[in-house]
């Protein structure tokens, strides 16, 4: 039997190569393109352009994702899967957190 | 703790809503044995194993590994030391065949996922879990957990719901995996199996475990489970 002793940071490589990742992904971007849609429809009710960044509202959208997200992850079971592989769900999440303040940024400065 | 152990829980009290679920628990598994854990429905064995599998954060005692006290112990810690969980829930990715996560267990322990899949032999691994047995799931869990290269194995009721073939073939997986060294823990209610393949047995009892020495009488073991008192 191979002896186990893994490292975390290849295991994270491992996952962000795998059909897990990019399924897990394109969850992420439909929920990124709902959020987005209920902030850009928020904010065309306000006077404003749809695809202004507004700091907090930004926030409480990539909040509500990431939760949506875990909860999409945990519900199956999946999470004990990842645990097995070496991975927490902070870990798993921290890339779409940080996908979407870039997401929302790039679509500001392109709407400018 | 066992001077041997690869993992344990120690002196675990645990509660819940004002309710003692364990009491000063204690449980551990071994390199090279197959130790069961056994008890009542309810009686604390699942919140002991997720205690010792660091999904659960009990209000004291500690989990070691290989004697060392972990800090924060949690599963994906344990797991990139050796440990494999096997819950008693479906736990594999629904929406990927058994392959591909075999897969990736195998790309990130530098492992061959098709020798664990012959030497478990799971079958039909172009399949998604939901379109397995449950016989067929847990041999395909177990490859998985081989193709991590685990060297502690915890499963939590493997032999619930299985066809007598699985649970034959499930049972000889798990002593040839002690017979190479790995440390197996399971709990079940599976009288049968427990007498087949334990080599050591600990008995919990509202909350609190003890050590059985001498379980082979059918009997010892019924007790324990509560069949043998109208449980």
């Amino acid at each position: 039997m191979a002896r186990a002793g893994r490292s975390g940071v290849a295991a994270y490589g491992c996952w962000l190569a795998s059909p897990l990742f990019r399924s897990t992904l394109a969850s992420f971007l439909l929920l990124w393109l709902l959020a987005k849609g209920m902030l850009g429809a928020g904010s065309a009710f306000a006077g404003d352009s749809p695809l202004t960044f507004r700091p907090f509202a930004e926030t409480l959208a990539c909040l509500f994702e990431l939760v949506t997200l875990a909860h999409f992850i945990r519900r199956p079971g999946t999470d004990v899967l990842l645990g097995n592989i070496g991975l927490g769900l902070a870990i798993i999440l921290l890339p779409f957190a940080v996908l979407h303040f870039l997401l929302g940024g790039a679509l500001a400065v392109l709407a400018r | 703790m066992s001077a041997t152990a690869r993992i344990a829980a120690e002196a675990v009290d645990l509660s819940r809503g004002g309710r003692a679920i364990l009491r000063q628990a204690y449980v551990d598994a071994v390199p090279g044995t197959i130790t069961a854990l056994v008890g009542r429905i309810g009686a604390g064995k699942t919140s002991l194993l997720r205690v010792l599998a660091g999904r659960m954060r009990p209000d004291r005692g500690q989990v070691r590994w290989e004697g060392e006290r972990l800090r924060r112990p949690s599963l994906e810690a344990l797991a990139r030391a050796g440990l494999a969980l096997l819950p008693d829930h479906a736990w594999l990715a629904p929406q990927h065949t058994l392959g591909v996560q075999l897969a990736l267990a195998a790309r990130v322990s530098g492992g061959d996922w098709r020798a664990a899949v012959a030497r478990v032999g799971a079958t039909r691994v172009d399949r998604r879990p939901g379109d397995l047995s449950t016989g067929e799931r847990r041999l395909g869990e177990l490859a998985l957990a081989v193709s991590l290269g685990a060297t502690a194995l915890v499963l939590d009721e493997p032999f619930r719901e299985l066809d007598p073939m699985h649970r034959d073939r499930l049972g000889a997986c798990l002593r040839d995996l002690a017979d190479d060294g790995c440390a197996v823990l399971f709990a079940d209610h599976d009288v049968e199996s427990v007498l087949a393949r334990a080599d050591r047995l600990f008995a919990i009892e509202e909350g609190a475990t003890r050590v059985v020495p001498d379980f082979r009488e059918r009997p010892v073991v019924d007790w324990y489970v509560g069949w043998g008192r109208g449980g």
